[in-house]
């Protein structure tokens, strides 16, 4: 830059610190405030998956470390793991339940019958098209219509919960319907507690 | 269905040109009945919807030469230079009020002698405006000066010394775009406004935090459960959100000082779809608590609740008219999505998009007359746009617009400050990532790359 442009600058630039520039700036000042992790949050500087995948990988660990609690844990996890409450299915959008859905939810009612040592948890899912929020309204809807039949048949209300995945948890990864069909459904889950 | 759905194939060639075309918004595939089910689901009637693209008047865009900003001998401060001027360019480029003259002219003018700028030639090469910096570092700080020229008049619209870390050339570089977006539109710039949004992270989502243009993208949450609809405070101080971390579906707000804290006392219901209330005293959100996904206002001063909505359906996804009075948001009261909006105390609903069969996750423009909305389509989801002012004057009137059309999920779009852009999130590179686009469709921007990006925010 010339002479005569840096005489004109000198006068018309305004020099300023970063720090008053700051305070001159209307906006919240982006680099100096910026959102940070939480106390309790790992650093949230280059984040990586590797600590949540450990987390993830110790649950089956944890399970075989409390032979204590046998009776009670092992025989729900093992009733969970043979899956002995059936899944029920849904239509697209939908959260009445079918025909199909009725019966097994008939099965289930009976075999929950015979474990009234535990409580029992409905969870709602769906398949992956729509929004994350319309899709949590829609898996609530789905777990409390079999919440509500199971009820109706004599399941005690108190021993049961609802809780609502939307389509955060596909049981089937794939993009077609027949994933989808799988997708849409309630599980039914045995709590040892 | 099928033949309506052929029928709708060669459409989306026409649909870039300008004018009423017709689609119907069809459900995205048949539904196959799985194995177990008697009945075929009944699929909704597909009504045809006159869409048209909406394109405002074009305002003539102020021509800008920024050429490369000088700087001291040493390589770093010429690589902050660069950064900082290219950051300015794309800036200019993005706000829609500049077009960035190429840089191939910039040879034609001859380099500055004597202390001359050679404004006459930056004018012949089509610049009317000539932005032009110099960097240099000073101890640790850098320090940028940037001049605006009007190159006509030949006098300085505006000229400014920054001073900072050198980490913060972007930062710089987006003061001022804001400060020339301001000096020639009299509207505050959107160049210093960050982006929250969802991204996988192994099998947990967790909430981020970047620029708007995608650079200085950073984790704010860590907790490895399920983390989403991530929603900022007016102030850009807080953004609410839903977490998973004790199991259910809680509302969460984090702090920028990094507190966090639960929206309000909850009991393992959904709480889902926040949305801040522009005067930042409460926040929109469905809940379930009594029963059935409903519409909430949670007061935010005595964190009392009160129920907006009252019916069997499904109510979620609020989104706040600029004027605080109203409320947008996804209802399927009448068997499938639609966006319907009320009062801000819960009267006066009604359906403002009843022609289209299967819509969702709205947001109001802060203009106030366009409500941006996902519909499900042939193929996949789109994003459109109703001009909802116009319709609300008169429902023959108040077009809807389509700004995406690729076979491929496109959604949750979430408007710029300024309301002349929109943040979406599209799967048609195969994942998930976070876009914006101009209100027109154009100038489409990729965000994020790599991993699965979803749900995006745009501070105010």
């Amino acid at each position: 830059m010339g002479h005569g442009v840096s005489r004109c600058l000198m006068l018309l630039v305004l020099a300023l610190s970063l720090a008053s520039a700051l305070a001159a700036c209307k906006s919240a000042p982006p680099a100096e405030a910026p959102v940070t992790s939480a106390p309790d949050f790992t650093s949230g500087k280059t984040p990586k998956a590797e600590k949540v995948e450990e987390t993830t990988g110790f649950k089956p660990a944890d399970t075989q470390a409390e032979p204590v609690n046998e009776s009670a844990s092992s025989l729900a996890e093992k009733l969970n793991t043979q899956g002995v409450l059936k899944r029920i299915n849904f239509d697209f959008d939908k959260y009445d339940l079918r025909p199909d859905a009725i019966r097994t939810l008939g099965d289930n009612a009976a075999t929950v019958k015979q474990y009234p040592q535990f409580k029992l948890r409905i969870e709602g899912h769906c398949d992956e098209r729509g929004t994350v929020e319309y899709n949590l309204a829609l898996g609530e809807k789905r777990a409390r219509a079999a919440g509500d039949y199971l009820v109706s048949l004599g399941t005690p209300a108190r021993s049961l919960s609802i809780v609502s995945f939307g389509k955060e948890r596909p049981l089937d990864p794939g993009h077609n319907e027949s994933a989808w069909a799988k997708d849409r459904r309630d599980e039914f889950i045995f709590l040892a507690e | 269905m099928r033949h309506l759905e052929k029928k709708l194939l060669p459409l989306p060639a026409l649909l870039i040109l300008l004018g009423g075309m017709t689609v119907g918004l069809a459900p995205a595939a048949r539904q196959e009945s799985p194995s177990q089910a008697q009945t075929p689901p009944s699929e909704p009637p597909i009504p045809s919807v006159p869409i048209i693209r909406i394109v405002g008047p074009a305002k003539p865009k102020i021509p800008i030469a920024i050429p490369a900003f000088q700087a001291s001998a040493d390589g770093r401060a010429r690589d902050l230079a660069k950064e900082t001027r290219d950051t300015l360019r794309d800036d200019l480029d993005f706000s829609g009020y500049f077009s960035i003259v190429p840089e191939e002219y910039h040879k034609l003018v001859r380099p500055d002698s004597g202390g001359h700028i050679p404004f006459k030639e930056w004018l012949g090469v089509g610049a009317e405006d000539l932005m032009m910096g110099e960097l240099h570092l000073e101890a640790s700080n850098l320090v940028c000066e940037g001049r605006l020229y009007d190159t006509s008049d030949q006098k300085v619209l505006f000229g400014k010394l920054y001073r900072g870390e050198p980490d913060l050339a972007r930062v710089i570089a987006h003061r001022m775009s804001n400060e020339i977006v301001q000096q020639h539109t009299g509207q505050p710039g959107i160049a210093l406004t960050r982006i929250a949004f969802v991204s996988q992270v192994g099998k947990a989502k967790e909430i981020y935090v970047m620029d708007y243009d995608g650079a200085r993208s950073k984790r704010i949450t860590g907790n490895g459960s399920i983390n989403l609809s991530p929603a900022w405070s007016p102030d850009g101080k807080e953004i609410a959100f839903v977490s998973y971390r004790t199991g259910t579906p809680e509302l969460m707000i984090i702090s920028n000082d990094g507190a966090l804290r639960a929206a309000f006392p909850q009991q393992g219901e959904l709480n889902s779809a926040p949305s801040w209330s522009p005067d930042g005293s409460a926040v929109a959100f469905s809940s379930s608590r009594d029963g059935n996904a409903e519409i909430y206002l949670l007061r935010l001063s005595d964190r009392s609740l009160k129920r907006l909505t009252n019916n069997d359906g499904i109510d979620t996804s609020p989104t706040w008219s600029p004027d605080g009075r109203q409320i947008a948001f996804t209802s399927d009261r009448a068997g499938s999505p639609h966006i319907y909006v009320m009062a801000a105390d819960g009267g006066g609903v009604h359906n403002v998009t009843p022609e289209v069969s299967y819509c969702d996750a709205a947001s109001w423009s802060p203009l106030g007359d366009k409500i941006a909305f996902t519909a499900r389509v042939a193929g996949g989801f789109d994003i459109f746009v109703r001009d909802v002012k116009a319709y609300e004057a008169d429902p023959r009137s108040g077009p809807i617009g389509r700004l995406t059309e690729n076979s491929n999920i496109n959604e949750w779009p979430r408007w710029s400050p300024d309301g002349r852009h929109l943040a979406f999130a599209s799967n048609r590179t195969g994942n998930f990532d976070i876009y914006t686009m101009d209100l027109d469709g154009s100038h489409l921007r990729r965000l994020t790359h790599g991993g699965n990006s979803y749900s995006p925010a745009w501070s105010r």
